[in-house]
């Protein structure tokens, strides 16, 4: 195990920002990457309202809630819904992961078994959550050809995981639009070379001043009827918070 | 018929000793044979015994995916109305249902993973009857201290009980013998030890919204009776679980196992807890007896009327280990008086082939007076047979009253031995088996025996020339 | 007749007792040096709460006082960790073991038990790495099954009939990633026949374990904040114990230090080993002298299901002996009954020539003995012979092995006797031959010399 990084926490899966710098010289793969995994992950705060519908074979849930974070350290996430999960709230602060919940007036901080069956009974795993890799660095990328989805040209970008890095996923080809960088679809492999998962992104709105895809769905692979789908409903970049806000006693006042 | 008869009687009579002998050995063989597999299968029906009343019941009705994925998500709805119609189902004598799940329990900053196992606490003590186990008796530290301040307890006494300082036990049987109080020690003492150890204990009510938990758990967390524990986990699909409840009761449970982590609750509550009204996991049901045949009776029939996506399971398919265990050391047991039988039969044969020897004048006379070959061989037949007849009678005989005594005061088991058996959960006795199937295979086997020891006569007869017979 | 009665006899017990026996040593052996070696030192408190703070107390004064105990033949020092454990497709929860793979060669057969060709143990100059059980990797579907077209070729005609293969094709180059799912398409494409023939051959070459792949470890460090690591497998070792084996995951315990941010590693557990293993409640007492808060336990605290079977076993040496004595009995009495009688004459004519009948006694007993004697070493020596031929090949038990396994018991059984044993027997015997020679010997005292002579 050769990296040891701190843990991030995202809630936030796609962040889209700053137009792209469209140079007229051509961009290398990892450029590429480079640009769009900074739109995503990129701004110093945000705020955000979603929605997120766990599909299964025979049920769906829908829960929403309310996201800020700052930098890749701070996260508070408040649940707006459904009433009986309303009010309770997840806390990051580096690599501490806290929990409140208002109907048992109790603070738990999270132990890692209770993120193993994803989260919020969601297809979003530990690894997820925790985020420790990045593809930046722990992939080497390539380009692999130029594909359409949804009407928007992408490139199409196989990124394959460095022998030392400590990511579980063998490769992983991305496409990325080629006017925003924004991460339009990504499948996910492990080292075998079989589909594991793939994620979406589509309904690319206006938020906030930038062009984002709203809709984002998790798809894991050989499970037929199973995904999880996310809906931003609201965004607001570069927030005025500062650390404070991260704090326990916000986890409860929140709203 | 009746003269061969008289005259195998007699020539057994005879000669009395090997008369004696012969059958004591068979005796010998069938009395072993049966106490041995009468302890063996009563064991065996212990074990299940104890799983089926416990835990699983004969059959259970469970949705179809639940075995192969243990999860909540895989509950089915149930109301009165399926309890009373399997209720009525012939040879059912209860139905008890149960949802069982998985969470994190905290009392403080620690948490620890949990099993809960939630019921409806009247059916529950007609089934496995939890409250037996409450804990009675604890030796905590205030108890010791106020033994050692009265002086009432010599020092040997006192070190026992100091050694087993924090346990607790649900009988005053279990804590004489896990402290390892001597006959005497006990009697003298024992009463007031429990007098300074009982300790104060509850039970869920009917329609309690607070937990029962085993000891080591309660030992862990450092909650006890009054406490407020507050259990956390994923709720039916994907709901997320959280809820305070009070610590209602302790209770021990046999094995170290399940003691860490069990935790009672009611069904209502576990439902709201888990955000599934109106479902559980299992219905156990007990059947009057436990015969393929009454279960695969009520099996059908149940199956009848249990609802769409779910399935009734017989206790052999949901424990496959359990019965292949029992089943190897039954092979095993019975490949053990296959191996005694037949040594007793060397022994017999050996009589045989003495008694041939030592007849052949008498049957070489026999036959040159004008006795029919047959007829000669058939007294021998009907001596040899009886030889088996008195040694198995004998044997079924002095058996009997044994098997029918510890039938009914089956041996206890102490020391050791005892503790693991309660550890796996089950009582610490060697119980035997009522009469049985394997009862009446002695008999066969024994016939067998006759039988095949026969034929050597049979065929020295056949080829029997009497002149050289007689010339002795 | 007596000799081979008793020789039947004796072999047979010896069978009994020798797969008992194995089977037993075969737990004990397995539980001591796969498992929980002979004494084990913990904190107080980490015997009750597995969490990462309760490290042994002051652990290099724990550690002197072992080294300087005689008897000890190694030992080890690990951290012992709750982690989750992920792959794409599957998490689990079990314990890490961080260690000193070179040590634990000394304390451990771990390191004998890889499977083969599956990979190799720790190795303390390779990072990154991370040994699991056949168990865990089934779980983490890491234990895969493939028809690689290569395999396909090979085993046809070969071992498998053309025809067979045929109806696999389909299944050519597809990857399973657990047993049951490549069970069930084998399955649905032989018939019940063929699989019986060659499901297990299917099976066995078809395994397909994914060493190398990648595993996402998750603990709790001593502030209970979540850390998480990446892991390679190295190897997949299998134990007799799937209980244990689903549990238990290594690293090198430096590496495990570095990802909980410790300088140097904490030490959960102190494991020992001894010369012999009857030292072990006597080390115990003089280990009494440690810092206080540590608790030291002996294997019979740690594995009690190997501590009572042994006990056990003298149990069933008895009653096992006894009643195959009491069955020879009967028939060495019934034979040297027989025998007199027909010796009447003989017998009779030596008491009449003046031999008297102590003397009388005594041979007959002696011939009894002496009988029962060849008998019985006849059937050690055969027994002996069997037991050991087992002893090495093993005695398969087909169908009961999943039972057996989840207790910790082999599915394949090695008979062994102990010289006690040996010993126990050949007293028993003798008691037995001298014992049932006493009614016949009375018998021969017993007959009138002048009446036998007289029979013709």
């Amino acid at each position: 195990m050769k990296s040891f990084r701190k843990l991030k926490l995202l809630f936030v899966p796609l962040l889209l920002t700053a137009p792209a710098y469209m140079a007229a010289q051509s961009l290398t793969a990892v450029e590429v990457i480079k640009k769009a995994d900074e739109k995503f992950n990129g701004e110093k705060s945000g705020y955000s309202v979603m929605s997120m519908t766990i599909v299964r074979p025979s049920w769906q849930r829908t829960v929403e809630f309310k996201n800020w974070t700052m930098g890749r350290d701070y996260a508070l996430t408040l649940i707006t819904a459904p009433a009986r999960d309303a009010g309770q709230s997840f806390l990051k602060r580096g690599n501490e992961m806290w929990n409140w919940n208002p109907s048992i007036n109790r603070l738990i901080k999270l132990p890692p078994s209770m993120m193993s069956q994803g989260w919020m009974g969601s297809d979003y795993t530990n690894d997820d959550i925790m985020r420790e890799s990045s593809v930046v660095s722990d992939y080497i990328h390539e380009f692999a050809g130029e594909e359409i989805i949804d009407g928007r040209e992408c490139y199409k970008i196989m990124m394959t995981a460095r022998k030392e890095a400590s990511v579980i996923w063998g490769h992983q080809i991305r496409w990325i639009d080629k006017k925003e960088f924004l991460f339009l679809k990504s499948e996910l492999y492990d080292e075998d070379g079989s589909l594991v998962r793939t994620e979406t992104g589509s309904e690319i709105k206006i938020m906030d001043g930038r062009n984002i895809p709203t809709r984002i769905e998790l798809i894991p692979a050989e499970e037929p009827g199973k995904k999880t789908i996310i809906v931003i409903k609201e965004i607001k970049f570069n927030i005025a918070v500062n650390e404070n806000f991260f704090s326990q006693q916000n986890m409860k006042t929140v709203r | 018929m009746n003269d061969i008869f008289k005259i195998a009687w007699r020539n057994l009579w005879r000669n009395r000793r090997r008369t004696m002998i012969t059958s004591a050995s068979v005796f010998f063989a069938v009395f072993f044979a049966t106490i041995m597999r009468s302890y063996q299968l009563g064991t065996y029906d212990q074990m299940i015994t104890n799983l089926i009343e416990s835990y699983t019941g004969h059959l259970q009705i469970q949705h179809k995916e639940y075995q192969d994925n243990p999860m909540i998500d895989y509950s089915f709805g149930y109301d009165d109305t399926l309890i009373s119609a399997v209720s009525r189902i012939k040879n059912v004598v209860s139905a008890t249902p149960h949802l069982e799940s998985f969470a994190l329990a905290s009392n403080g900053p620690q948490t620890k993973p949990v099993a809960i196992v939630a019921i409806d606490p009247l059916k529950e003590r007609m089934f496995s009857n939890p409250e037996n186990k409450l804990v009675k008796y604890r030796i905590s530290e205030s108890a010791v201290a106020a033994m050692e301040k009265s002086g009432l307890f010599p020092s040997e006494v006192m070190k026992k009980v100091r050694e087993n300082a924090g346990r607790a036990y649900s009988s005053d049987a279990r804590l004489e013998l896990e402290t390892g109080l001597t006959g005497s020690e006990a009697l003298k003492y024992l009463p007031e030890i429990l007098r300074y150890c009982k300790t104060e204990n509850g039970f869920l009510g009917e329609h309690d919204d607070g937990v029962v938990i085993s000891d080591r758990l309660a030992g862990y967390l450092k909650a006890g009776i009054g406490d407020t524990l507050v259990l956390l986990g994923q709720g039916y699909q994907g709901a997320s679980a959280a809820g305070l409840f009070p610590v209602r009761g302790i209770i021990k449970m046999p094995s170290p196992e399940i003691d860490s982590r069990l935790i009672m609750m009611t069904i209502e509550k576990a439902q709201e807890f888990l955000d599934c009204p109106g479902k559980i996991t299992t219905l156990a049901i007990s059947l009057t007896g436990r015969s393929d045949r009454v279960m695969n009776q009520a099996k059908k029939e149940i199956a009848a009327i249990i609802p769409d996506g779910t399935t009734v399971k017989t206790w052999i398919e949901l424990n496959p280990i359990l019965y292949q265990q029992i089943q190897g050391d039954s092979q095993s047991g019975m490949l053990m008086l296959g191996l005694l039988y037949f040594i007793i039969f060397f022994g017999i044969f050996g009589t045989v082939l003495m008694m041939v020897a030592e007849r052949r004048k008498e049957f070489g006379v026999l036959v040159s007076i004008g006795m029919q070959k047959s007829r000669l061989k058939r007294i021998i037949l009907t001596e040899m047979s009886l030889l088996g007849v008195f040694g198995l009678a004998g044997g079924m005989a002095a058996a009997s009253p044994l098997i029918m005594y510890f039938y009914y005061n089956p041996i206890v088991l102490k020391g050791n031995l005892g503790k693991m058996m309660e550890d796996y959960g089950w009582d610490a006795v060697m119980p035997a088996a009522w009469f049985g199937p394997y009862f009446y295979w002695q008999a066969v086997i024994v016939a067998l025996m006759v039988i095949i020891a026969s034929l050597y006569p049979m065929r020295k007869i056949k080829k029997l020339k009497e002149i050289e017979a007689l010339r002795g | 007749m007596v000799i081979s009665a008793v020789t039947v006899g004796i072999i047979s017990g010896v069978m009994i007792m020798g797969v008992m026996q194995g089977w037993i040593e075969q737990r004990m052996h397995d539980a001591i040096y796969n498992e929980v070696s002979h004494i084990q030192i913990h904190n107080k408190e980490y015997l009750g709460n597995e969490e990462p703070l309760f490290t042994v107390i002051r652990p290099e004064e724990v550690i002197s006082s072992v080294e300087a105990l005689p008897g000890v033949r190694a030992f080890v020092q690990r951290t012992k960790l709750t982690a989750m454990a992920a792959t794409p497709w599957a998490a689990t929860g079990l314990f890490i073991y961080g260690i000193d793979p070179e040590k634990e060669k000394s304390l451990s057969e771990i390191y004998k038990k890889i499977v083969p060709g599956a990979g190799e143990y720790i190795d303390k100059n390779k990072d990154g790495t991370i040994l699991i059980s056949d168990k865990t990797a089934e779980i983490l579907k890491l234990k895969h099954y493939i028809i690689t077209s290569g395999l396909f070729d090979r085993l046809g005609g070969r071992h498998i009939p053309y025809s067979v293969m045929e109806k696999l094709d389909s299944l050519k180059e597809v990857r399973f990633r657990s047993p049951k799912d490549f069970r069930e398409a084998l399955r649905s494409r032989l018939s019940k026949k063929e699989l019986d023939k060659y499901g297990k051959i299917l099976i066995d070459s078809a395994l397909d374990y994914r060493i190398r792949s990648r595993i996402q470890i998750t603990l709790t460090d001593s502030a209970g904040n979540p850390v998480q690591g990446t892991f390679r497998v190295c190897g997949i070792y299998k134990t007799t114990n799937t209980g244990y084996d689903q549990m238990s995951a290594f690293v090198n315990a430096g590496e495990l230090a570095s990802l909980c941010g410790t300088g140097k590693p904490m030490i959960h557990e102190i494991a020992v080993l001894l010369h012999n293993i009857e030292d072990a409640e006597s080390v115990r007492r003089k280990l009494s002298s440690l810092p206080p808060g540590n608790v030291v336990s002996t294997w019979k605290d740690l594995a009690p299901d190997a501590a009572y079977m042994n006990d056990f076993m003298i149990l069933y040496y008895f009653i096992i002996i006894g009643i195959i004595m009491f069955a020879l009995a009967f028939g060495i009495i019934n034979t040297m009954m027989m025998a007199i009688l027909e010796r009447t004459k003989e017998l009779g004519m030596l008491m009449a020539i003046g031999m008297n009948r102590r003397k009388i006694f005594s041979m007959i007993m002696l011939e009894t003995t002496f009988l029962t004697g060849v008998g019985a070493i006849a059937g050690m020596i055969s027994g002996w012979l069997i037991v050991s031929m087992l002893g090495k090949t093993g005695i398969h038990f087909a169908g009961w092995g999943e039972g057996f396994e989840a207790i910790g018991f082999a599915a394949v059984v090695y008979p062994y006797i102990t010289t006690e044993f040996f010993i126990f027997v050949i007293l028993m015997v003798i008691a037995t031959a001298v014992l049932s020679s006493v009614w016949p010997a009375r018998k021969a005292l017993k007959l009138n010399p002048v009446e036998t002579l007289r029979t013709e």
